[in-house]
C-alpha cells in the first residue's frame, strides 16, 4: 500500500501531553520507506512482496547460521516469472552469463 | 589499455548489519540514477552460501561528447548486473558489478570483498577493485578517464548510500542536509559546465566511428 503521512492540524490550541505521544507514535508506524520498482511495470508489487519476506528471513534465519526451509520460495517463484518475461520483451541481454562471468579472467588481490 | 582502480573503506556497522543494509541500499538519496532494481537469480548452496544475482537500470549518464559515438538507437538506460556470494560462516561476502549495455563504448567491472574489519570487530572493512576500459578506436584514452574520474565520484555515493541506510535501520534520523544538497549542486553545474567546453572543443576534431 501507499505510505500514509499523517497530517495533525493542532488549530494552535495546545494538546495534552499523552494524546500528543499517541498521535507520534502512530505517524511513525505509518510512514514508509520508498521502495524501488521492478524493471517490469507490472512486477513491482511481487517484488516488494518478495523483498519484505527475503530481508526478514536474511536477517532472522539465514545470517544466523540457521538452516532451516526458507520461506519465501512460493513468492520468489510469482515474482519471477513476472519479471523473467519482462526482462526477455525488452531485450535485456542476460542470456548466457555466466555466475561471476568476468571475474574468471581478473587476478586474485 | 584500460584503468584499474582499488581502494580500501570501511563502514562503522557490523557485517551483518552490513549485509542486511546491501539488499535494502535502494532508493537512497545518492541514488537518484537507479531507476529499477530485480533479484532474477537466487540460491542457497551446499555449503550454505547465498548466492544472487541482481539487474539494475541506471540513466545513461554519458557525457554529450560521448553520446555522439553511440548508435542512435542504443538504449537511453544502462543496464548492470551485480552477482554476490555470502558466506555466513566465514563472513564475508564478495560481489561482483559490470554493465551489460553500451559495453563496447566502456566497460566498467568493479569486484567489492566485505569482511569484518581486522582492527575493530565491529566495523566493516570493504576492499574495492574495478577496471575500466573502452574499445572505441580512437577515444579510448578519453573515456577511460572519463571512467575512472565518474567511478571514483560514485565510490563516494555508494558509501554515503550505506551510511544512510545504515542509520535508518539503526533507527537514527539520517538527513541529507540542505547544504550538502547545495554542495552537490553546484559541483554538478561545475561538472556540466566542463563538459560543454570539452564538446565545444572535440567540435574542432570531429571523427565518426561507425
Amino acid at each position: 500500500g501507499a505510505a500514509h503521512l499523517i497530517v495533525i492540524h493542532l488549530l494552535g490550541l495546545p494538546v495534552a501531553a499523552p494524546l500528543t505521544l499517541v498521535v507520534r507514535e502512530v505517524a511513525v508506524l505509518a510512514v514508509r520507506h520508498p521502495a524501488m520498482n521492478s524493471v517490469g511495470e507490472a512486477c513491482t508489487e511481487l517484488k516488494r512482496e518478495y523483498d519484505q519476506c527475503f530481508n526478514r528471513w536474511f536477517a532472522e534465519h539465514f545470517l544466523k547460521g540457521d538452516r532451516s526451509g526458507d520461506p519465501c520460495t512460493e513468492t520468489f517463484r510469482k515474482y519471477q516469472r513476472c519479471v523473467q518475461k519482462a526482462i526477455k520483451e525488452k531485450d535485456i541481454p542476460i542470456d548466457g552469463v555466466e555466475f561471476m562471468g568476468p571475474n574468471k579472467d581478473k587476478p586474485d588481490s | 589499455m584500460g584503468k584499474y582502480f582499488c581502494c580500501t573503506g570501511f563502514l562503522k556497522s557490523t557485517w551483518d548489519q552490513v549485509c542486511i543494509a546491501f539488499w535494502q541500499r535502494y532508493p537512497n538519496p545518492y541514488s537518484n540514477h537507479v531507476l529499477t532494481e530485480d533479484i532474477i537469480f537466487r540460491e542457497v548452496t551446499p555449503s550454505n552460501c547465498l548466492i544472487s544475482r541482481r539487474l539494475l537500470t541506471k540513466t545513461s549518464r554519458a557525457p554529450r561528447w560521448m553520446e555522439r559515438y553511440l548508435p542512435k538507437h542504443m538504449a537511453s538506460s544502462a543496464y548492470i548486473i551485480e552477482d554476490s556470494i555470502i558466506d555466513p560462516q566465514k563472513r564475508t561476502m564478495t560481489t561482483l558489478t559490470w554493465n551489460i549495455s553500451h559495453a563496447r563504448l566502456m566497460s566498467v567491472e568493479e569486484r567489492c570483498q566485505y569482511q569484518i574489519n581486522p582492527e575493530k570487530g565491529s566495523w566493516t572493512e570493504i576492499k574495492r577493485e574495478a577496471w575500466i576500459s573502452s574499445s572505441l578506436y580512437g577515444l579510448s584514452r578519453a573515456i577511460q578517464e572519463f571512467g575512472l574520474a565518474r567511478f571514483k565520484n560514485s565510490v563516494t555515493k555508494t558509501m554515503k548510500g550505506f551510511e544512510y541506510v545504515l542509520a535508518r535501520m539503526q533507527g537514527e534520523t539520517p538527513s541529507r542536509t540542505l547544504a550538502e544538497t547545495a554542495t552537490e549542486r553546484a559541483r554538478e553545474t561545475a561538472l556540466a559546465a566542463k563538459e560543454k567546453a570539452k564538446d565545444l572543443a572535440s567540435h574542432a576534431q570531429k571523427k565518426q566511428y561507425v
